[in-house]
């Protein structure tokens, strides 16, 4: 099996004294291995709708995210019967789309995030999104050619979730109200009760973190 | 020409969870559609996202949600990936993100709102009274003292502008708490035109305070 390499490397070592002695890089890889054979056939299984417009896809990719983004949503305040027909929404545009999905990009579960997110705006805020086009990829001159991108985009979330985990409590917690309260920064600091610089503070060391351990794996 | 003013970690996190409200989304976004550097930032925070819509503990669907769903699919028509011709539109800022707001081809309906000041409004919200407008602003021009009561922030999409805090020019993003008072002005070589998304509003100082109306009547 060509994703499993390294476990395997790992796992048969020299030695019996070779796996004890690696315990948290065996443990490592296969919090890796998970999340990124799933990530990558979410991503495939987006592909395989916007090449034959395969139901059986659509089907799992259905059953895995329709009751997240419900989720989701009912985290934002929507009650669970607009939740959940919105998740359906979200995966018919998922449907429509899927030719705009782009798997080096981006990983199913972002670019689904974005539909959630924006659907979200249009329905319970009724307002537009401002969002990039494809079109706008002109006018950016040159191209970020930012480390980061040579990490393949699963590999990437799969790092993210890990230094999302190493965030300081009160790091993860603006992080965490950032995504799920409906709230710009300065309403989350006031709800927390801390200056609007310790908000911003903490939001920057939050990006930060990220992007440093996402600088690490190169 | 690469912008060397940016939205603070927080701002890109606001518009990343979909937490701003339309006019200072634009705003963000007009930058992101300038600068690769807060693409690549974007697309960490949205990637973020992604996890945490993962790692959602999931809700239970009703049992014919699926059913409904496909169903659906059939008169669902999947949209083709096409790259827009933005030469075909006949608008100084066709193919950014401000093209939906400009209400067609042609010359902007600007509005002249002072010596050397002329604007148009691009999009208002009435919650917390937030806007996005653009303003022309004639070279040499020194516009008047004043601070805000919410968040202000600026794209220069023409020409440069400097204030008390420093110097800007095409692609730059500023931004402003309620504290900020600062008087704008404008080089004596080209008209500069901005994007500005104002949350509450402006409150004017000083010997130009009498321009108050002009702004606040738009
Ligand atoms: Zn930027």
């Amino acid at each position: 099996m060509e994703a499993h390499p390294r476990l395997s490397i790992a796992i048969r070592g020299d030695g019996k004294n070779q796996v004890p002695s690696f315990p948290r890089l065996a443990a490592r890889m296969n919090d890796e291995l998970a999340p990124r054979t799933s990530g990558e056939s979410f991503a495939a299984q987006i592909v395989a709708i916007a090449e034959r417009g395969d139901r059986a896809a659509f089907g799992s990719l259905f059953a895995h995210f329709a009751p997240r983004v419900k989720a989701y949503l009912m985290r934002l305040g929507a009650p669970a019967s607009v939740a959940e027909e919105l998740s359906q929404e979200a995966m018919l545009v998922v449907w429509r789309k899927a030719t705009y999905y782009d798997p080096r990009k981006s990983q199913a579960s972002t670019w689904i995030f974005t539909i959630a997110r924006n659907l979200r705006i249009d329905a319970l805020r009724r307002e537009a999104r401002p969002e990039l086009h494809p079109d706008e990829q002109a006018l950016v001159p040159t191209q970020p050619q930012g480390a980061e991108e040579s990490i393949a985009a699963h590999q990437y979330a799969v790092r993210l979730r890990e230094a999302l985990k190493t965030l300081p409590p009160d790091q993860a917690e603006v992080v965490n109200l950032s995504f799920f309260s409906d709230k710009a920064h300065g309403d989350i600091g006031r709800d927390l009760g801390i200056p609007l610089g310790t908000v911003k503070s903490r939001l920057r060391l939050a990006m930060n973190r990220l992007r440093t351990a996402l600088g690490d794996t190169l | 020409m690469t912008p060397s003013h940016h939205p603070s970690a927080a701002t890109l996190f606001d518009y990343g969870s979909g937490s701003l409200s339309e006019p200072l989304a634009l705003a963000v976004v007009t930058h992101i559609s300038m600068c690769a550097e807060c693409r690549e930032r974007l697309a960490q925070i949205e990637t973020v996202g992604g996890v945490m819509l993962e790692d959602l503990e999931p809700e239970e669907m009703s049992p014919d949600c699926y059913a409904q769903t496909l169903a659906r699919l059939d008169d669902t028509v999947p949209i083709p990936f096409l790259i827009g011709d933005v030469s075909a539109v006949d608008s100084p800022f066709a193919g950014t993100p401000l093209t939906p707001y400009l209400g067609g081809v042609g010359e902007l309906p600007w509005k002249r709102l002072g010596r050397g000041v002329a604007a148009v409004d691009l999009v208002r919200r009435r919650n917390r009274g937030t806007r996005a407008t653009l303003f022309r602003v004639s070279r040499g021009t020194l516009l008047p003292l004043h601070g805000h009561r919410g968040r202000e922030m600026t794209v220069v999409l023409e020409g440069k502008f400097f204030d008390e805090t420093g110097a800007f020019v095409a692609g730059d993003f500023i931004e402003h708490d309620a504290e900020m008072v600062h008087r704008p002005a404008v080089t004596s070589d080209e008209d500069c035109v901005c994007l500005i998304a104002v949350e509450g509003r402006l409150k004017f100082k000083g010997v130009f305070g009498r321009l108050i109306p002009l702004f606040v009547d738009m």
